[in-house]
């Protein structure tokens, strides 16, 4: 690994340069904005980032953004406003106390009292999976499933993918547990050094695998691994969870699901990414799918990435994106990363629209009792 | 006064990322902002404060107690001269002495003086557009003179608004030029006529009587509005000594022949080393990156403009587009994709990366800015495509999302 640990904010500061110059002030990204309920113009930010001075207005908005993209994908200047918020938060005057607690068991080594009093619960816990949070020796594999902190995801979705590789046979190891956080969720909420910190870590435990591929069902990991991938020159290759099922869809006898199923794409995977396909063809195998928007990169995200700053404003995006379902008369919603499950899931098990995660639904649809 | 006052004639994007840089390096220093406009705001979406789509604070640039922060002072007024012997500011009413000056002033419409066109309005700053903003509340034909890109992104929002009648004259035989060529340029002219505009290609006017153009062509168009779009040309107060073409002669440190006489942005003109002769700057991202490197040497530091690749992403007509590097030129292997929504090409000259036109998806776009110059290890028509993954190309830092 060649970095030194700080081309994160390098990178970061050079692209708000750029946007700054390069700014036109067609005030687009703010009128995209899903989360601008401060209706805080352009010209606001551009002038806290010149001046240093910061407004009330413009750290509550900072601390709001949930770094979905639609700002960049808006701008007709080629203004990359996402990471320019990115750099804006990494200059906040002050840290919100949720995002403070959201990193408390983020693989922080200076508290890895807190974790291995957490790797002990969660062992105890966790069924299957115990034995493999936060492990310190791997078997060299090819295939590596790599859940990181989403090990214990509510979603059921680590334990669904695992299933899934033994009914198809397959040979494979897992890195899962708070240790190995991909920094992603550090670096959106703009604590760089911390983020990059987590990634160098993963790297070092990716090499005692020395994969071929890594799987993982988070749009942020996956998101991550790519980062490490280009830095490194790594030899293997990130593929998300639809990706790699996508691949063996055909060794699998599937059972369909009722009705029509609407599909939630992850802001990192279509927007950012550009991959909007291969969870859609997956979809194919066990429902009939309706669009909720116009194209793929419409998608309203389901806003996890300001950490819960502030609940209502999520809320009403989680409320928006049931209407939308039930607009389309949908059966119900896939998701293909555990982060938006997560988000989505009490807005949609209040109002009764069932919810899946992509590997769940897979699993249960390709259960030989039911084949 | 000591040589510690900068003062900037200009609150245009050069003067005002100059002001910022200068008190970046220099804390204490006293900066004075001599303009005749009120407050720096965004000239490249007027045409969105036209079509309603922006509002007038939304075109600000800066917030209103922006300058207070920063500590700079304002002037207000029209600049008449500059005395660089005494090192003075010449304004109507007072003289201001400066330690370091930059001039910023910008550029001003040019007009084409007929009978019968007294009452045709200019589109260059926000006292045009709000005239433009007015008087087309009241219409219903327009004509526009010169297909530029300016006179386009006019129409863009003049149809935006629903006004169905629109003509637009170019003399040229295709619109857009030089940003478009002419396979590009004739993919948007489809799309224009296909939204009921009227294009008048290598035509100009013959004459105008009574609100109706007479084309040299014989063609006739009635309008109650008349916008001029022919061009800019710089505009700079009269300075003895000082060196100028069409344009205040600069280096790529944006100093002039004249010391503590700096220049940057739309006043200025720059040798182009390639072409053999001066280039007037007429690019937002120019302005700025011009505006800097002359704060760097107004504080005594070094920051050269080397040539980085050409970036220029704006609003052509409706679309979106992305000129990068050097998309036209006879040789090179070029590639075309084309949808009815979107028209990209990729220019590769010697097997690197020449340029880009991106309209209407520009898929890639900052990833293409970084591979300009770089290897192409694949050659192909593929590489036009959307779909192309310039990511995997250009394995720097600095992409398009950050991957």
């Amino acid at each position: 690994m060649k970095w030194d640990g700080t081309e994160f904010e390098k990178s970061l500061h050079n692209l708000t340069m750029f946007g700054l110059d390069n700014c036109i002030g067609s005030n687009d990204c703010m009128i995209v904005c899903p989360v601008n309920r401060l209706k805080v113009n352009q010209h606001e930010l551009d002038s806290v980032l010149v001046s240093g001075e910061w407004t009330e207005r413009v750290e509550t908005f900072v601390t709001e953004c949930i770094q979905c993209g639609d700002c960049t994908l808006a701008c007709p200047a080629g203004v990359q406003r996402d990471h320019m918020m990115l750099y804006m938060k990494s200059m906040l005057p002050h840290i919100p106390r949720s995002w403070r607690q959201y990193y408390l068991l983020k693989g922080r080594q200076d508290q890895s009292w807190l974790i291995s009093l957490y790797d002990v619960v969660a062992c105890l816990t966790a069924g299957p999976l115990g034995k493999h949070v936060d492990k310190s020796r791997f078997e060299r594999k090819d295939l590596l499933f790599y859940f990181g902190c989403y090990v214990f995801s509510p979603s059921g979705a680590p334990t669904a993918t695992l299933k899934l590789a033994d009914r198809l046979g397959l040979d494979y190891e897992v890195l899962a547990g708070v240790r190995s956080c991909c920094g992603w969720p550090q670096y959106l909420s703009g604590q760089m050094g911390y983020g990059q910190q987590m990634l160098i870590h993963l790297e070092s435990l990716i090499n005692k695998v020395e994969p071929k591929w890594i799987v993982s069902g988070c749009a942020e990991c996956y998101a991550a691994l790519l980062r490490l991938k280009k830095k490194t020159g790594a030899n293997w290759t990130p593929l998300t969870t639809p990706e790699w099922l996508l691949g063996h869809g055909d060794e699998l006898t599937w059972k369909k699901f009722d009705g029509k199923m609407a599909f939630h794409d992850s802001c990192h995977v279509t927007k950012k990414v550009g991959k909007p396909q291969p969870a859609r063809e997956l979809l194919t195998y066990m429902a009939d799918t309706v669009e909720l928007y116009d194209s793929p990169e419409s998608c309203v995200c389901c806003g996890y990435y300001n950490l819960h700053v502030n609940h209502e404003l999520n809320d009403a995006l989680h409320q928006e994106k049931l209407e939308k379902v039930k607009d389309k008369e949908a059966n119900g919603m896939m998701v293909e990363c555990v982060t938006c499950w997560e988000s989505f899931k009490k807005a949609f098990a209040d109002a009764d629209v069932p919810l899946w995660d992509m590997m769940v639904a897979a699993e249960s649809a390709t259960r030989e009792d039911v084949a | 006064m000591n040589s510690k006052h900068y003062v900037i004639i200009g609150n245009g994007v050069a003067g005002m990322t100059a002001a910022q840089e200068l008190r970046k390096l220099d804390m204490e220093a006293r900066i004075s902002i001599i303009s005749n406009e009120d407050e720096y705001y965004y000239r490249a979406s007027l045409s969105e404060w036209i079509s309603e789509r922006n509002t007038k604070e939304m075109m600000s640039g800066r917030t209103d107690t922006f300058y207070e922060q920063m500590n700079f002072d304002r002037i207000t007024g029209d600049v008449k001269r500059i005395d660089p012997e005494n090192k003075e500011v010449w304004l109507e009413d007072q003289r201001v002495v400066y330690g370091k000056l930059l001039i910023a002033s910008g550029a001003t419409p040019n007009r084409l003086t007929l009978p019968g066109l007294a009452d045709s309005l200019v589109f260059r700053n926000f006292q045009d557009a709000a005239e433009i903003k007015e008087r087309v509340s009241k219409c219903k034909k327009v004509m526009i003179l010169g297909g530029g890109i300016l006179g386009l992104e006019l129409a863009g929002a003049l149809n935006n608004l629903g006004i169905e009648n629109i003509a637009i004259v170019q003399v040229m035989d295709y619109v857009g030029g030089p940003l478009l060529d002419l396979r590009a340029a004739a993919w948007l002219q489809k799309k224009m006529r296909g939204d009921g505009i009227t294009l008048f290609l290598s035509d100009t006017i013959d004459h105008v009587e009574d609100h109706k153009a007479i084309l040299k062509s014989g063609h006739t168009w009635e309008f109650d509005l008349f916008v001029q779009s022919v061009g800019i040309h710089p505009q700079f107060p009269e300075t003895p000594g000082l060196k100028v073409g069409r344009g205040i002669q600069i280096d790529n440190q944006s100093r002039t022949n004249l010391p503590d006489v700096f220049a940057a942005g739309d006043c200025t003109e720059i040798y182009d080393v390639k072409l053999e002769r001066w280039m007037t700057t007429r690019i937002w991202l120019d302005g700025a990156r011009q505006g800097r490197a002359a704060a760097y040497a107004m504080t005594g530091n070094h920051l050269e403009n080397d040539h980085p690749p050409f970036f220029n992403a704006s609003l052509i007509y409706t679309e979106r587009y992305a000129f990068i590097g050097e998309p036209h030129g006879g040789d090179g292997e070029n590639y075309v994709w084309q949808t009815e929504s979107a028209f990209r090409k990729i220019r590769v000259k010697d097997g690197k990366l020449a340029g880009a036109l991106l309209i209407g998806n520009r898929h890639g776009m900052m990833a293409i800015y970084q591979t300009i110059g770089k290897t192409v290890q694949e050659i192909s028509p593929a590489l036009a495509s959307p779909d192309f993954r310039w990511n995997d190309l250009s394995g720097a830092d600095w992409d398009y999302f950050f991957f």
